[in-house]
């Protein structure tokens, strides 16, 4: 049975919808199964939490409707309920300074959230998180599994300037600002590894992708103007 | 060496068709606001269209040439001179070394692009020589120009300067600069948002807001909100999508945009009028319009057949030429 819907996002892409809630599992699958199996005009898969978006190329893709006869390759592609996706499954750990420069933040969310500071950052960086996507800005990674009790609104103002580096929270997600940006979620902490870098010659210019596991590593001030990658 | 420039204009980037194949690391797409005059430029030097050319924002640069080349400038009409004597849009130009092009009063559109023949001799960074001003990479070092910069070209050093006879129709013009409403497509969201909010976004005209740039076109007009206030996952956006944040007031997504966004999607503007949109100016109105997918793509064919037609013709006459 088919369980994803197609739409039209512009002349140019499409974007498949796998289900209201997180459906990470089906998105991960189709593009293993849509990389596996590329159509004629195929450009790029952007995923998303519960959606893939894909580009494509209408002039090559050709005909009078381009739109329907990608719709026709990709529900020919996902017909097969592909489960056997293998994923690298990287493990990252990634340094983090929670102290007060670099975390606005942190008090007031732990406050909100009847938690001390001190619990806050053990709860933040007990845990495994796995990177789901990057999106928003080069190298920016949406991660799952935030604790409850970190959960926390976005500022109702944001930032003209987040610094890149960053680690925020918006509601149950956590991510990491890549670059000087302006933004709304809590900032908790900052690292000292870059998350983007264009000037790796032959290398992915981000340092995470989708399937990657992550840990926080809570480092002191010292520790994070002496670091180095 | 191929052009210094003496004054770098308000905001003047390198720009080409796009960074594309990198979205699924966050990397934004970039290239021209008006791909249509971009694309035209291009094609009136003979160009290839992978080739780099440059971006003109509301106030134009100065450029001293270093070299012989031939260029061409679509799009907005800011009164482009060269050695101050008046020159032409819309058709190839004998440019000596020596010669200084300057802009003066916009007249209309914009933004402009000038094409140089054999295109901005600068490295690709993943693909493209695009100018990414959010993540300060690409281009010319990542930013707009600025006074001092050198943009390497090929020196053609020809022995006579042709009086090219070939000019685009007016039919370009007229596809740009007109004030018809902006054709849209239904959003994903577009059916979550109340009667009243799509009555309004469908009959009544917004502005365009001072605040946009080439990541986004603000306009302020009447407020447009959810049946259900909700909260959304984060899902793919493209060139031309029409997003409304919290306030009511939507946004076009354009060129620079981020690749993913979390604000519901009433509406995507289509791929053929985007570079009539790029040529608004802030406080401009705009109207919007339904057409379906099928009608889009159609558009989209023929606007595509039309420039391959048009490449054809010109590159014949190229052929004739003798530099």
């Amino acid at each position: 049975m088919q369980d994803f819907i197609i739409h039209p996002l512009s002349e140019d892409a499409v974007l498949i919808h796998f289900g209201h809630k997180n459906q990470n599992i089906k998105v991960q699958n189709a593009i293993n199964q849509i990389e596996s199996f590329p159509f004629w005009g195929l450009r790029e898969l952007v995923p998303a939490y519960h959606t893939l978006t894909v580009y494509y190329d209408p002039f090559i893709v050709n005909g009078s409707f381009p739109f329907e006869k990608v719709k026709g390759h990709l529900e020919n592609i996902l017909k097969e309920n592909d489960t056997t996706s293998v994923f690298n499954n990287r493990f990252i750990e990634i340094p983090v300074c929670y102290e007060i420069e670099f975390a606005p933040d942190l008090e007031e969310l732990a406050n909100s959230n009847n938690l001390t500071v001190e619990e806050a950052i053990h709860i933040h960086s007990s845990v495994i998180y796995d990177v789901r996507f990057i999106g928003f800005s080069p190298g920016f990674p949406f991660l799952e599994g935030l604790n409850e009790k970190l959960h926390f609104p976005r500022k109702t103002v944001p930032r003209l300037k987040v610094h890149q580096g960053s680690v925020g929270i918006a509601g149950k997600q956590t991510g990491i600002y890549s670059l000087d940006s302006p933004g709304g979620w809590q900032i908790i902490g900052r690292t000292p590894i870059k998350l983007f870098n264009i000037n790796i010659k032959n290398e992915s210019p981000t340092l995470l992708k989708a399937g990657d596991k992550v840990k926080f590593h809570p480092i002191s001030q010292k520790d994070f103007y002496l670091w180095k990658e | 060496m191929g052009v210094t420039v003496l004054k770098s204009g308000l905001l003047t980037t390198v720009q080409d068709l796009g960074r594309h194949g990198y979205q699924r690391a966050g990397i934004i797409v970039s290239g021209a606001m008006d791909s249509l005059s971009f694309r035209l430029a291009n094609l009136l030097v003979g160009n290839e269209i992978l080739a780099a050319g440059l971006e003109v924002t509301l106030i134009g640069p100065t450029l001293r040439f270093e070299v012989d080349s031939i260029i061409a400038i679509c799009g907005g009409n800011f009164t482009p001179t060269i050695n101050n004597e008046e020159i032409p849009l819309n058709k190839p130009i004998f440019v000596r070394k020596g010669d200084q092009l300057k802009f003066g009063t916009l007249q209309y559109g914009s933004r402009c692009y000038i094409a140089f023949k054999g295109g901005i001799l600068i490295d690709q960074v993943l693909g493209s020589r695009s100018t990414c001003l959010p993540a300060n990479f690409g281009g010319i070092k990542g930013r707009a120009l600025q006074k001092g910069d050198k943009l390497p070209l090929i020196d053609f050093s020809y022995k006579h300067s042709y009086k090219l006879s070939w000019s685009l129709s007016s039919y370009f013009d007229s596809l740009l600069f007109n004030n018809e409403p902006i054709r849209f497509l239904k959003g994903r969201q577009y059916y979550l948002f109340n009667d009243e909010s799509i009555r309004l976004f469908q009959t009544t005209s917004y502005s365009l807001s001072n605040e946009s740039n080439r990541m986004g076109f603000r306009m302020e007009g009447a407020s447009l909100h959810l049946s259900n206030q909700q909260e959304l996952l984060t899902e793919g956006v493209a060139f031309g999508t029409v997003q409304v944040p919290a306030n009511g007031q939507p946004i076009i997504l354009m060129a620079d945009r981020q690749t993913t966004g979390g604000y519901p999607k009433i509406a995507q503007v289509i791929s053929v009028d985007l570079p009539r949109l790029a040529q608004l100016k802030p406080g401009d109105s705009i109207d919007f319009s339904e057409v379906s997918i099928f009608e889009a793509q159609n558009l989209a064919l023929k606007r595509e057949n039309e420039l391959k037609a048009l490449q054809k013709i010109i590159l014949a006459k190229w052929k004739e030429v003798e530099l």
